[in-house]
């Protein structure tokens, strides 16, 4: 049975002073700090692709934590804005920047805020299937290659990153059955059109204030749980605001939902596994809950525990 | 029906700390002070209280903490 074993992740160096971007647009630097949460905005370099970011990432996963790159069986990238124009598949561009074996399944998964929960099980899943032993979940989706700095809707709001997740059988967390869920309706919440975003702020606000707490709920009744069972909950880190908007409906436990955001702003799928690797892998924590929510619209929720922790 | 006093409830439990007089009430948002986030919220708030779900159409004609009175009771 495959689980996680490490997380490691990159962060562009360059920093957008999100203070200064807020001054640009008439915002004060309260709602900054207290409404969108992301004091700094990481932006990958003119440079820098999708690849480039996800192969640091993959590297600083290998030097920390031991995994060799040839053994890796599959790596499976979830993005939305691959390298180029996303033809061909930003995987395959990583498994030969990484110089991997042609024996390596690869593939991307295109999916934004939803993609990490969804991946897991997706990897998970195919890991079994084919009997590999070491898979690589790699998010990497840099909103900037598409935001328009003048839209005061997503300028403020999306950071570049890539996280690198390892799943092997002698992982320490077991990923648990998700719920998966799809609202095509709400596509034009959050799409791309000529090159620039475009977000209907409010929707995509909306869907997840009122949605994903009702998903959250269906999981935890559906597996016997309260809320005071879960450890942790780790979610999609949209804005300070939405975390917040969440967490109160769960007074009992509003401090175990995790707030950090500051220094990366709304890294997409990359938010769920840098909060994983910052607070869970080496925390004495038994039972985390992880949530993402956006683009599709498509949200996710799924429980990682460590292994032995209830039985 | 709901009044004046619900929707201070439900602007409460959206996590505002706007405390609004009567005058308020035909105010604009941005007048009582409650930013474009804190808007969001409160009408996420109205459709878990309320089970009145607001369309991008609606929205457009949202500007007072009245409208939104009279929006829920119409």
């Amino acid at each position: 049975m495959s689980k996680i074993r490490a997380i490691a992740s990159y962060l562009p160096e360059s920093r957008l002073d999100n203070i200064r971007q807020a001054e640009r647009f008439g915002e004060s630097p309260s709602f900054i700090t207290d409404k969108i949460g992301a004091l700094r905005l990481p932006v990958m370099d003119a440079s820098q692709e999708a690849s480039d970011l996800a192969v640091s990432a993959v590297q600083h996963l290998c030097s920390e934590h031991g995994l060799l790159l040839e053994a890796i069986d599959a790596l499976v990238v979830v993005t939305q804005n691959g390298d180029g124009e996303g033809l061909p598949h930003t995987a395959a561009i990583l498994q030969a920047k990484l110089g991997l074996p042609s024996t390596v399944a690869a593939f991307d998964l295109s999916l934004g805020c939803s993609g990490y929960v969804y991946g897991l099980s997706v990897v998970k899943g195919l890991m079994e299937q084919a009997g590999l032993e070491n898979a690589v979940l790699v998010t990497v989706d840099p909103y900037s290659k598409v935001i328009d700095r003048q839209d005061r809707i997503t300028a403020l709001l999306f950071g570049d990153a890539s996280t690198a997740t390892w799943l092997n059988p002698d992982g320490a967390w077991e990923i648990r059955k998700p719920l998966l869920e799809t609202d095509g309706t709400g596509a034009k919440a959050l799409y791309v059109d000529e090159g620039r975003l475009h977000m209907n702020g409010r929707e995509v606000f909306n869907f997840a204030a009122v949605r994903v707490p009702q998903q959250i709920n269906r999981w935890l009744d559906a597996h016997g749980l309260a809320p005071t069972d879960i450890d942790l909950f780790c979610l999609h880190q949209g804005s300070a605001s939405i975390v917040d908007a969440i967490a109160r409906r769960y007074p009992a436990v509003r401090q175990r939902f995790v707030k950090d955001i500051e220094e990366t702003g709304n890294t997409v799928s990359s938010s769920i596994p840098l909060l994983l690797e910052k607070y869970v892998m080496n925390a004495s924590l038994n039972r985390v809950l992880i949530c993402g929510f956006g683009v599709g619209l498509s949200w996710a929720t799924n429980v990682i525990e460590k292994v032995n922790a209830h039985g | 029906m709901v009044d004046q006093q619900k929707i201070m409830d439900i602007l409460k439990a959206s996590g505002s700390d706007v405390e609004p007089s009567t005058e308020d009430f035909d105010r604009s948002f941005s007048e009582i002070g409650l930013d474009s986030l804190d808007v969001y919220n409160f009408l996420s708030e109205i459709e878990v209280s309320l089970g009145k779900k607001v369309s991008d159409e609606e929205f457009q004609n949202l500007n007072t903490l009245n409208d939104v009175i009279n929006f829920v009771n119409a």
